[in-house]
């Protein structure tokens, strides 16, 4: 059976075919999904292994990043994450997908991504460091201790609520701060660890060559530029976690 | 709720940390006042949105709290005590122009009500930005208040403690909004007669200002004649459409014009070798820039200067389409307005070139005056820090949202800049050779039948944007009533541009329309006359075309730019299916009329004729312009001759701290640059807490497994200018090339693909010879360079009156841009493999200059930040023929070996070896011999043709040999250590020292 990873688009989502590849890259049947697409012809959610909801402006960010996507998964698609998590789907939400879940409340109440501190968009690389217990509860995280990957975001400082707080499951934090987020939070993982959220992309060190210090090694012997990059790490974990698809009748898409 | 009545919510952060928009009024007010506390005033911000519809049984209020209420962030009340002379302001747009939250909060209430979020809104938004403002004294309440306006985006109303409590009832009638478009328009006045042959001259040069066509007298004439001979008058909007279509912005009629040249004798450097100017030129855009063309028929070369964007082959299957564009009136009415739109534009070009490309990289240079001229510049002008923050903010909000990296670019300073900026936006695409759908047809190609429907795609129409072309085409007079003009300044809206895009790039593919173009300049009336000499006609009917605001005359809604509004070229048969999708993904698309064959444009609104003009008289009815051009060498204003000369040290660290050479990170982390996953060689290499400098040129690769990159450069030294022309253009292109060969593009073979972009901004060449002249020395310069090297331009854009008028301490002023030439290169490696980086990698290495280098001090960075210099000097010479024996040899396999490659640019070669420290925590040692006899020009002196490199010793022997055998000059500059400093003669500089001045802004 194929395992399979569906990746949503439009509506400002604009990640989907460097996520979608790195789907590939780790072993997935990834397809593209326009969302007007899942909303004119409904699919069950339970047909794919690996929900991606990749990065991007989904309604240019306004009245806060990832809500009015989140107001179109709720409504439109009507899908029930936490269901088909507890059916053992995975689900993953990079920068803009990430704030879309958590305005969807997959991390629970009292969770927010505010703008920087600074009011500042950030694109550079940085450390990042997996929380130990994230990383046993997470089948995202399994045997990641450190990564480095690019962030791109102008909201991306993580707030909770006190009661948020002492619930909600830190997966990895930044080695220093780039924007405020409590705790140098930088992604988030529910209960079962099979909803998985970071602001960094993953997706966009899938080849070794994504790497700023990669050119240190040329023309001596470095590796070969498009080999697997670190971030492709969370794609082979999740392909090696995850369930094979229901539904292997499916249409071919883009 | 009923119509008429309105919802409001107001938005405040729950702690003043959050507040982060007041955090960066705050910052940018403090950079432009310096002197300033932040004790001495206080800004907080907050949000108001309010809801205006048609809705029933249904609790609405508490829907609008679940959408825009992030109970973690947000709080509906404001629970901060209020100062007694605090004002409240509160900033909403102005109708007609694009409200993005607005719009969203009308799609999120639709989704979350279930209905189709496209179309007709059942509600009507708008969105209100909030601020209330504490100052210590009146005046710097009132210069605060002013800040936050922008009177020609928004209305704005202010309160006090007072009267904030009244603040949601409605003011006036137009805010209490109706939903349905509603003719303001009567019939009578649809098209009325303008009594153009009747006027006299003075009469006719009147109404062209006044109209704000743009149009001369001998144009206006010409016009004249035309309807004379029709015997009759023409109606309004064929002067609107003839307007826009003969624009300079559009019809580059200086770059056409029949040009006499004379050179009068003076002192003062001139270019070396000494060019031949012809005195006349008929067309310098044929004679120059297409000559070179037409004399490089590469095959790769798909379309040339007469789509949107050139369009070269790339691979087997894919081709690349590149464009740049200049935004400067905009953006100096408005920066970020401008640079939004600017982008946005360019991201349209490239979307409506061939048969539709995607777009996958942005570029950006930007020509600013220096930050010191904040507080010593001309009435009625914004002081240049806040256009160098409003216009990289504005290319941000244009480019991060679209999902487009930007990865290349150049900061200019200069004080030419200080009344109008240059804001240079580029952008390139991807688009199949062939679509599977179509095998026949080339992606170049262009073609309507007749028949074909005009169908617009994305944004409404509005009132923004009318007269974008023709108001680009005059100078800046700080007292012209188009400077407080709103019609001519938009707000981009990516969103709405991005879905087109997506349905674009799905019906393409599914072959569902034959070509298309952007709604640019001139909108309808330039997009739908463009096309109609494909088919040879078009009859537009105006009468359905979805509008922003509904008191929209017939000739606004033809005249109307957008940055989200493409028009497409659809045959009937696949219609039904064309719209159907464009519904399905959430975009707007109308049939507006049919392409004919009758040699007409028409358009029609209500049944009726409101412009019938013949294509030909549209498109070559233009009469030629002539130019008088006159030249004379200029002799440096202060030839810094001065006799103290500091040491290398002190010279190298004011350099690394001015403003052309510092480090740009700041401004460069604002942008994606990785978005797409295809950068390979980014802007900067950060590698934890070090940056490198920027970096050469931009490399990107394909999708997948495809091993051949794309690599962009830019060249721009307009301060070469001051003295010759000729050379500006010469040193700009030849640093543009170097950048990609830099970096690893291939050159030099029958089939490697290297194409170059013009861009001219100039100061009005029409009423001043000596502009005229640059002009002409500019555009030979590149003829003669490009030529020998022979490398094709593919598209080009000129912006021909960057001068400003106004007043300055109560007396005039007239402040010209330096004639300024950017040069975009694009090239092709055909190995990823085979990139390479600026920065020095190994201790050991051994460091060459490489190239012919004869440098100087003269218009040199050296010499702008006011160093001095007793050394002899003129330009710095050009010698393209043994140029082309080095770029053939870096531009072939041969030049793997090189470690890391650099050209010496501003700064000259010890700033770019400098530079190649930071990344790796390198040192540099100079070889002893070559330091001995160095001279202040051998260490800053600037040129053309060279670079810096490092290789493995292990290569050291055959290189040597190699280039000697190639007639390459080089030499030995000395080796790369692990020490981390810099050994100079007598002094030795820790690089940590280097790097802080580099780092400092």
């Amino acid at each position: 059976m194929k395992k399979t990873a569906w990746v949503l688009t439009g509506d400002g989502i604009n990640c989907e075919v460097e996520t979608a590849e790195a789907c590939r890259r780790a072993g997935f049947e990834a397809t593209i999904f326009h969302l007007s697409e899942l909303i004119e012809k409904p699919r069950a959610l339970d047909a794919c292994s690996l929900l991606v909801i990749p990065g991007g402006f989904s309604f240019g960010d306004e009245l806060g990043s990832g809500r009015v996507l989140a107001l179109k998964l709720r409504y439109q698609l009507g899908w029930d994450l936490p269901k088909f998590a507890a059916n053992g789907g995975l689900v993953l939400g990079i920068c803009n997908g990430f704030q879309a879940l958590v305005a969807l409340g997959a991390f629970g109440e009292g969770v927010a991504l505010a703008a920087n501190e600074d009011g500042r968009f950030r694109n550079e690389w940085i450390r990042l460091e997996i929380d130990p217990a994230a990383k046993l509860a997470s089948p995202f995280l399994a045997g990641m201790d450190v990564i480095e990957l690019p962030i791109r975001h102008g909201e991306g400082r993580l707030l909770f609520s006190d009661a948020a707080k002492a619930v909600t499951g830190a997966a990895l934090r930044y080695s220093t701060n780039p924007n405020g987020s409590t705790g140098g939070i930088a992604g988030l993982s529910d209960s079962t660890g099979r909803i998985f959220g970071l602001m960094p992309h993953p997706e966009g060190f899938q080849r070794v060559s994504q790497h700023p210090g990669y050119f240190r090694s040329v023309p001596t012997a470095g590796p070969s530029p498009l080999e697997d990059g670190a971030g492709l790490l969370l794609f082979k974990n999740a392909f090696r976690s995850a369930r094979p698809a229901t539904d292997s009748t499916k249409e071919n898409h883009r | 709720m009923s119509q008429g009545h309105k919802l409001r919510i107001e938005l405040y952060p729950c702690a003043r940390d959050l507040d982060v928009s007041a955090k960066r009024i705050t910052e940018d007010f403090i950079r432009e006042n310096p002197g300033l506390s932040e004790s001495s005033f206080r800004i907080d911000t907050a949000k108001a949105y309010s809801l205006a519809g048609q809705a029933s049984g249904e609790n609405l209020e508490s829907i609008l709290t679940e959408i825009l209420v992030n109970p973690v962030l947000d709080q509906t009340t404001e629970t901060r005590g209020w100062k007694i002379d605090a004002v409240f302001i509160e900033r909403g747009f102005r109708p007609g122009m694009t409200d993005n939250a607005a719009r969203a909060l009308e799609e999120a209430l639709a989704i979350r009500l279930g209905k189709n979020p496209v179309g007709q809104a059942d509600f009507h938004a708008s969105r209100l930005d909030l601020y209330r403002i504490e100052a210590e004294t009146p005046e710097l309440l009132a210069k605060l208040s002013s800040f936050v306006a922008h009177p020609l985006l928004h209305t704005t109303r202010a309160f006090t403690r007072d009267t904030w409590i009244d603040r949601s009832a409605p003011i006036a009638s137009s805010d209490t909004v109706s939903i349905l478009p509603a003719s303001q328009a009567s019939a009578s006045s649809l098209a009325p007669i303008f009594p153009i042959r009747e006027l006299s001259a003075r009469a006719l040069e009147l109404a062209s200002k006044e109209h704000l066509w743009a149009l001369s007298l001998p144009e206006m004439l010409a016009i004249q004649s035309h309807f004379s001979t029709l015997v009759r008058d023409p109606r309004i909007a064929e002067l609107e459409v003839l307007a826009q279509t003969w624009s300079e912005h559009c019809k580059h009629k200086i770059f056409r014009a029949t040009i006499r040249y004379r050179e009068i004798e003076g002192e003062g450097p001139i270019a070396s070798p000494r060019p031949e100017i012809p005195t006349e030129t008929k067309g310098l855009f044929k004679t120059t820039i297409k000559a070179v063309t037409d004399a490089c028929p590469k095959p790769w070369l798909l379309s040339v200067f007469s789509d949107n964007a050139g369009i070269v082959a790339f691979t087997a299957d894919d081709a690349v389409c590149i464009k740049v564009e200049t935004h400067n009136s905009p953006s100096a009415i408005d920066p970020f307005a401008g640079a939004i739109t600017g982008i946005g534009g360019v991201h349209r070009d490239i979307i409506g070139t061939g048969f539709g490309a995607k777009p996958i990289f942005n570029l950006d240079v930007f020509c600013v005056a220096p930050a010191k001229y904040d507080t010593d510049r001309p009435d009625g002008i914004f002081p240049p820090s806040r256009i160098l923050e409003g216009v990289r903010a504005g290319v941000e909000a244009g480019g991060n949202p679209a999902g487009i990296p930007t990865i290349a670019g150049a900061l200019v300073y200069d004080v030419s800049y200080l009344g109008k900026p240059l804001v240079f936006c580029g952008s390139g695409g991807i688009l199949p050779r062939k679509i599977l759908k179509h095998p026949l047809v080339d992606c170049a190609a262009k073609v309507i039948e007749t028949g074909d429907l005009i169908v617009m795609v994305g944004g409404r129409i509005g009132r923004d944007g009318i007269h974008g072309a023709t108001f680009s085409s005059l100078a800046m007079d700080a007292s012209d009533k188009s400077m407080s003009n709103a019609t001519v300044v938009q707000l981009g809206d990516p969103f709405t541009q991005k879905r087109a895009l997506d349905f674009l790039m799905v019906a393409r593919d599914r072959g569902l329309y034959r070509t298309l173009t952007d709604n640019g300049a001139g909108g309808l009336s330039s997009s739908v006359g463009e096309l109609a000499t494909l088919s040879n006609g078009a009859r537009l009917d105006l009468t359905n075309a979805p509008l922003k605001a509904t008191d929209l005359r017939p000739e606004e809604i033809l005249v109307s730019e957008s940055q989200e509004r493409m028009s497409v070229a659809v045959p009937p048969a696949s219609l039904t299916e064309f719209l159907a999708l464009s519904k399905a993904m959430g975009v707007e698309s109308t049939a507006l009329g049919e392409f004919t064959a009758h040699g007409r444009f028409e358009v029609l609104y209500r049944n009726e004729t409101i412009a019938d003009l013949d294509l030909q008289f549209l498109h070559e009815g233009c009469p030629e312009l002539k130019l008088e051009a006159e030249w004379t060498p200029t002799k440096p204003a202060a030839f810094p001759t001065g006799a103290t000369v500091k040491g290398v040290r002190e010279n190298l660290l004011a350099l690394l701290g001015s403003e052309n050479i510092a480090s740009k990170e700041n401004l460069l982390r604002q942008y994606d640059h990785e978005v797409q996953g295809t950068s390979l060689i980014k802007p900067q290499t950060q590698i934890g807490d070090h940056r490198s400098p920027n970096q050469s040129a931009a490399v990107l690769v394909g999708e997948g497994a495809n091993r051949v990159a794309a690599v962009i450069g830019v060249g721009i030294l307009p301060e070469y200018s001051r003295y010759d022309a000729y050379t500006m253009a010469q040193a700009s292109l030849d640093e543009a090339v170097r950048n990609v060969l830099a970096s690893g593009a291939e050159y030099g073979t029958e089939d490697s693909v290297l194409a170059l972009l013009d861009n001219f901004c100039w100061p009005d060449p029409v009423s001043n010879p000596k502009y005229a002249a640059d002009l002409v020395r500019a555009g030979y310069g590149l003829r003669d360079a490009a030529l020998t090297l022979g490398l094709p331009f593919v598209s080009g854009k000129d912006s021909m009156k960057n001068d400003f008028r106004g007043t300055k301490n109560g007396e005039a002023v007239k402040i010209s841009v330096l004639p300024t030439v950017l040069v975009t290169a694009l090239g092709r490696i055909v190995d990823l493999e085979r990139a390479r980086t600026s920065e020095f990698k190994q201790a050991g290495d051994t460091v060459f200059l490489i190239g012919p280098h004869r440098f100087s001090l003269l218009g040199s960075q050296f010499e702008r930040i006011g160093l001095t210099h007793p050394e002899a000097r003129g330009l710095p010479p050009s010698d393209w023929a043994a140029a082309k024996r080095l770029y053939t040899w870096l531009g072939s396999e041969r030049s793997d070996r090189l470690r890391s490659c650099a050209d010496v640019s501003e700064g000259g070669t010890l700033t770019a070896i400098v530079e190649s420290l930071f990344a790796y925590r390198l040192g540099f040692e100079f070889e002893p011999a070559w330091s001995a006899e160095a001279n202040l020009t051998d260490y800053f002196g600037e040129g053309l043709h060279s670079f810096v490199v490092s290789i493995g010793q292990e290569h050291e022997v055959d290189l040597v040999r190699e280039w000697f055998a190639s007639g390459i000059a080089f030499t030995r500059l000395g080796k790369v250590t692990a020490s981390r400093t810099l050994v100079l003669p007598k002094d030795t500089v820790p690089v940590e020292l280097l790097e802080a001045a580099w780092r400092k802004r």
